[in-house]
């Protein structure tokens, strides 16, 4: 994130990875309320996302964690394992509050934990705190 | 430690039979011994008998009083009695050394009155006495004497025989301790071989059970594992169209007016709690099914699967799928849970079918040893062989919810824990490229 781009203004790109249709669209649209110029690119499982992350050079990843296929740990492993993509931040989701399941995300190097809210607004707060995080302060 | 035991018995019993060799034949050389000193005193007392006798100092003597003239008989008189002097005092130390003091006193008495009455005979003979009336006066009764011997002789051997059975009855002893000892000893060594064979008995048994407990454990810290995995999969996945109804729910309470949304978001509502109720309902079927004892009886294939078949024809002809059977043998198998088996994998058959090929599956079983493979094959859209592991694991599935293949991911898990529960194996045939073989194998009947 250099500031040379800070004349014009930074086409943010997300790859979200999320295999269930109705979490995707709601990320989505949340994401654009608050930043519709926010591009998001989609992967429906950790192998599509791999593939994806190499070509699009993502500025974040939203990674799911249980999905078919090979699912979102294992999609984190082979990032932060490649010299290539492990400066890309990587944010992972799921339903689960375990601390468990949470330890193991930070233990492989991922940036940051967000548990899937319940409902529509308490997922707005949460996508609104990780834009502010992510976009805003990094920009400037 | 072992080893010196054994070493200081095997020493022991060594011992014990050494002295008791030793033992048998010192009672020989002691009774050798006794019965030479006794053969030697009778020996001893026979010949002194001789000589004061008929043949020795009497025969000599009387020769001497009828004929006085002549002086060997004077002379063979007088050795004789020297002899039988040195012969007595012979038989008085072997009587000692066989323990009987005899100091041979008439004996010694009577050949000294013999020894006197020689000379005695000249004087009478030259002072004019006739031979009958010397005879008379030196007459000399030698009856003590020669029962004196026959006595000791006697004596001797009945102390010799005393001897040797007190001998005898010592080594009898002797022989009875080391005898006693080396049965005791035996019979030592013996319960130690017992003890430890019983010990050993013991700790194998202990080992066995050990054993058996460890498997329980791991069979259930195993089935622990699956609970927790299952438990964790379960409330993820449940989570999940609880959330989507969570929010459509606010996205209605937020659009207020726009009807025609409105009635799409309670259709996405009506479709998470539908979605919700599946789940359950498979969940429901898992703990039933897939965590079931199985109530094992003989089965016969050829009549049971086709009666799974039938209970789902339905599926099968809206799928339009044909199945071939090849059935041969019989299993040991609870017949609900293997129905269950059957309707899974048809089942899966049916779901994963490929959009070109009018499904078909062929199902075979064959006897493979002491059990019968069963082989479940389709032309659907098979399985990766990476996946071989994976699709076994509960709640797993391959297929995201939009690429149109509708599943809970819980079938082949389902299907995994029946066969295990029956002692049988379960696997995906990655060598199959025409679609996906799953393969399972019970125990024949």
């Amino acid at each position: 994130m250099t500031p040379a781009m800070a004349t014009e203004p930074k086409q943010w790109q997300i790859l979200l990875v999320e295999d269930d249709d109705i979490d995707a669209l709601v990320i989505e649209r949340l994401l654009h309320e608050l930043r519709p110029d926010i591009q998001v690119s989609r992967s429906v499982n950790g192998e599509e996302s791999l593939q994806q992350a190499q070509e699009k050079r993502p500025d974040l990843i939203l990674m799911d964690i249980r999905m078919p296929l090979m699912d979102g740990r294992e999609a984190l492993t082979h990032l932060k394992r490649d010299p290539e993509m492990r400066d890309i931040p990587v944010v992972m989701m799921s339903t689960s509050s375990n601390d468990e399941d949470i330890g193991y995300c930070y233990r492989h190097h991922a940036n940051a934990y967000m548990v899937k809210a319940m409902g529509l607004r308490e997922s707005r707060q949460s996508v609104e705190n990780l834009v502010r995080f992510w976009f805003d302060t990094a920009a400037h | 430690m072992r080893l010196l035991y054994w070493s200081v018995a095997i020493a022991a019993i060594t011992l014990l039979i050494v002295i008791q060799f030793r033992s048998t034949r010192e009672l020989d050389n002691r009774t050798d011994k006794l019965y030479q000193q006794l053969s030697n005193s009778h020996g001893l007392a026979l010949k002194l008998t001789r000589k004061i006798g008929y043949g020795g100092l009497i025969h000599n003597f009387k020769n001497h009083l009828l004929r006085p003239t002549e002086p060997q008989y004077y002379l063979h008189a007088e050795a004789d009695a020297r002899e039988a002097t040195d012969l007595a005092n012979q038989l008085e130390a072997a009587s000692a050394v066989i323990g009987i003091e005899s100091t041979l006193a008439d004996t010694h008495a009577m050949i000294e009155a013999y020894r006197t009455r020689l000379d005695l005979i000249r004087q009478r003979y030259e002072g004019g006495g006739d031979v009958s009336s010397i005879d008379q006066e030196l007459r000399f009764d030698d009856t003590f004497a020669i029962r004196e011997i026959d006595d000791l002789a006697l004596n001797l051997s009945a102390a010799v025989a005393t001897q040797i059975s007190q001998l005898e009855s010592q080594a009898r002893t002797v022989s009875g301790i080391g005898v006693g000892g080396t049965v005791l000893l035996a019979g030592l060594l013996l319960a130690m071989f017992v003890n430890q064979q019983l010990k050993r008995q013991h700790l194998n048994a202990m080992e066995q059970v050990n054993q058996k407990l460890e498997r329980k454990n791991r069979e259930l810290s195993s089935a622990n594992e699956s609970l927790q995995q299952f438990a964790g999969i379960v409330s993820h996945d449940l989570k999940t169209p609880l959330r989507h109804i969570g929010y459509f729910n606010d996205l209605i309470a937020e659009e207020r007016v726009d009807l025609d949304k409105i009635t799409g978001h309670t259709e996405k509502i009506g479709d998470a709690a539908l979605r919700m109720q599946r789940m359950i309902a498979s969940l429901l079927e898992f703990t039933r099914t897939g965590f079931a004892q199985p109530a094992l009886q003989e089965v016969d294939l050829e009549e049971l699967f086709p009666l799974a078949i039938s209970e789902i024809q339905s599926s099968i002809e809206r799928a339009g799928a044909s199945i071939n059977l090849q059935l041969a043998g019989r299993v040991v198998a609870d017949p609900e849970l293997l129905k269950r088996v059957i309707h899974n994998l048809l089942g899966n058959s049916l779901k994963y079918a490929h959009s070109e090929r009018v499904p078909q599956i062929d199902i075979v079983a064959e006897s493979e040893g002491a059990d019968i493979k069963v082989s479940v094959s389709d032309n659907g859209i098979g399985i990766d062989p990476k996946f071989a592991q994976r699709i076994f694991e509960p709640w797993q599935r391959l297929h995201s919810s939009r690429s149109g293949y509708e599943g809970e991911g819980i079938g082949l898990s389902l299907v995994k824990s029946v066969i295990e529960a029956h002692g049988g194996k379960v696997w995906l045939d990655t060598d199959y490229t025409g679609g996906s073989r799953i393969e399972f194998q019970l125990a024949a009947a």
